[in-house]
């Protein structure tokens, strides 16, 4: 079996055992405000962020939503009609305009938000929408990606990921495009 | 063909040698303002160099950790030796299941292995679904870049490309016109597939899950709508805990293209109710590596790209110059390792001025291990190492017309001359005074001992 086979040969080549160390993260930790960096990369990432209050965030999306035909979203605070069952087929929501999720929390140095399977009814919903909404809690921000890696800690879920910016592509000619494969545009509420 | 005859046909077209080696500048100086924002990022190397060579000494054990916990997730595990074996249990996949549309995203180790032709052999239509793939794959060509596949096109051609292929409008190059193009036509891709395959940037033997790192959102689209998800990884792949991700996605992105962080780090552990989830673990030549121990530290590398961003051989020659799957510094270091006979010009595709392996986020010394491979092949080859280096540095740097065109090629050189292996062991440095920098232009320093 080839399983046995490689096991052998990495033996017999490997070289004796170099002792994991312990990294020291703390050289790492740096004196920064995190919510003007997290706005900052998220800006950068070519997302855009709203900071409001958690009861503002129906009507901005209202008014700021105002010609999308098919919109879904997992918050309390908005409940359009639109809602579907999580037994749908992934493909029945390939017409989404608009998502609305909350992320876990997210991460000042590249803006990056955490989203794992428990706040998805479906994996493939932050990335089929044309327009994707997340809602990060201020408090929840951490410094950087040793600290995303503590605050995931033991993760027990089947799919989580870390959503920095809309979808986007430079493969022609350098060209930064935003909107690839995945979203065409990211607003993140901070309340 | 060696890599001086292959540079050279590149070399012809001037304007195309320009703008190559002028992107690829513009994507290191990205790297460049990104890494200086990190503090503590030659600390943040070592760390990741360190973990690097514990899972090399414990890849055996790391494996079986990570095979035990991820079919304790539902994952089915496979191996392969090599690239034949790896080619068949994908097969195997798709035909029991039936599955004759195939979207796949980005993955050097498919390429490796030759997945594509194989696959369609068999009447499978296999969809490279990252735009740079996509757009090479309608070309019939390999990728050039491991990062940036399609970085040697222009946007006319790609224009031209799509014109011919889908029939659509032409937009005059305009890059976001032919990436909504591209959209659509990938759109229906997504939707109709069967099965959908990755590569896999990271997998954790902790906890048996992996992590897939995209900017366009493709290896999403793929995986969570098709109803398998095949996952293909060499066994370097390994890291041993969770939260060694934190080290390797900060350093990842910035090194490869300047952004802190990919658009999409998706980290897959279980598959999603009524689907399949595959890993097949490849090794096709690498445990042999593992046995070298002055080319073993290649094992370590995460395909960043960097170390071709930065290469000025790279920047001027293309990545088909060196006709291997993985091209460029680390391309010219792994492929003698596979194929000696065939690859043996590329140790010589080097200045060996180190730039490479100063950005090199998980610190291959690479060019000590090209300087090494030449070591082994000139003996062998019967040529002094003066003639062969002679006949790659000359092509690019012995073209003063074409060397002029780059001022960044002397910005490297000095600003990443290690004199005395300059001096020491490349033809054109041998036996000549460097200059004093930064008194000296290094185009004029040339200029003046290549007359003398
Ligand atoms: S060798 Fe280093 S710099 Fe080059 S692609 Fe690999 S990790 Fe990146």
């Amino acid at each position: 079996m080839s399983k046995n086979e490689i096991i052998a040969s990495i033996r017999r080549n490997k070289p004796s055992l170099i002792e994991l160390e312990l990294p020291d993260y703390q050289q790492f930790r740096e004196d920064i405000d995190t919510v003007s960096l997290f706005k900052q990369q998220v800006n950068e990432a070519g997302g855009s962020v709203i900071e409001c209050n958690r009861g503002d965030i129906e009507k901005i999306l209202s008014d700021n939503y105002q010609n999308v035909s098919e919109v879904y979203s997992l918050i309390d605070e908005f409940n359009p009609l639109d809602n579907r069952s999580a037994d749908d087929e992934p493909s029945e929501y390939k017409n989404l305009d608009l998502v609305v999720l909350n992320g876990k929390f997210g991460v000042a140095e590249n803006g990056a938000i955490w989203v794992p399977d428990s706040n998805l009814s479906q994996r493939i919903i932050p990335f089929i929408t044309r327009n994707l909404v997340l809602v990060v809690l201020q408090m929840s921000l951490v410094a950087n990606m040793h600290d995303a890696y503590t605050e995931i800690g033991k993760f027990s879920e089947g799919f989580g990921v870390f959503i920095a910016g809309p979808s986007k592509t430079a493969d022609i000619e350098q060209s930064l495009v935003i909107g690839a494969q995945g979203p065409l545009s990211l607003t993140v509420f901070l309340v | 063909m060696s890599h001086p005859k292959l540079a050279n046909i590149f070399l012809k077209n001037e304007d195309r040698v320009n703008w190559h080696d002028k992107a690829l500048w513009f994507v290191r100086e990205k790297r460049d303002v990104a890494v200086n924002k990190v503090k503590g990022w030659e600390e943040l190397r070592e760390v990741a160099a360190s973990i690097k060579s514990n899972v090399l000494s414990n890849l055996d054990n790391y494996l079986l950790q990570f095979e035990e916990n991820a079919i304790r997730n539902g994952i089915k595990v496979h191996w392969a030796m090599n690239a034949t074996e790896h080619n068949e249990i994908v097969l195997k996949i798709l035909q029991e299941n039936g599955a004759k549309h195939i979207v796949k995203s980005k993955s050097m180790l498919t390429e490796e292995c030759g997945l594509n032709p194989y696959l369609e052999k068999s009447g499978i239509e296999v969809i490279d679904t990252d735009l740079g793939e996509r757009i090479v794959q309608l070309a019939n060509e390999p990728p050039s870049h491991i990062v940036l596949p399609a970085i040697h096109k222009r946007k006319e051609e790609i224009d031209a490309l799509f014109v011919e292929k889908w029939g659509i409008k032409g937009g005059n190059g305009n890059a976001e016109y032919l990436t909504r193009e591209a959209r659509k036509h990938l759109r229906e891709k997504f939707l109709i597939a069967d099965a959908a395959i990755t590569g896999v940037n990271f997998a954790i033997a902790e906890n048996g899950g992996f992590v897939v790192c995209t900017n366009e959102g493709n290896a999403d689209m793929g995986t969570h709508l098709a109803n398998i998800h095949i996952a293909c990884m060499g066994i370097e792949k390994i890291i041993p805990e969770m939260e060694h991700l934190g080290v390797f996605l900060r350093l990842l992105a910035r090194s490869a293209t300047g952004q802190p962080i990919t658009a999409y780090s998706s980290h897959f552990f279980k598959p999603r109710p009524g689907t399949q989830l595959h890993v097949v673990i490849v090794d096709n030549g690498r445990s042999q590596l593992l046995g070298r121990p002055e080319f073993r530290k290649s094992l370590h590398c995460i395909r960043c790209g960097a170390c071709l961003n930065t290469c000025p051989v790279f920047r001027k020659t293309g990545g088909y110059s060196y006709e291997s799957v993985i091209p460029g510094p680390i391309g010219s270091i792994l492929g003698p390792g596979t194929d000696m006979e065939k690859y043996n010009s590329l140790p010589f595709a080097s200045t060996l001025c180190g730039s490479c392996t100063d950005v090199c986020p998980v610190k291959i010394d690479i060019h000590s291990q090209l300087y090494k491979w030449r070591q082994i092949i000139s003996p062998k080859k019967g040529t002094s190492i003066k003639k062969l280096a002679a006949r790659v540095t000359g092509n690019i740097l012995g073209n003063p017309k074409l060397f002029r065109l780059s001022a960044t090629i002397g910005t490297v050189l000095l600003r990443y001359l290690p004199g005395s292996l300059m001096k020491n062991l490349t033809a054109w440095g041998k036996g000549r005074e460097l200059p004093k920098v930064p008194k000296q232009r290094f185009r004029d320093w040339y200029i003046k001992n290549r007359k003398e």
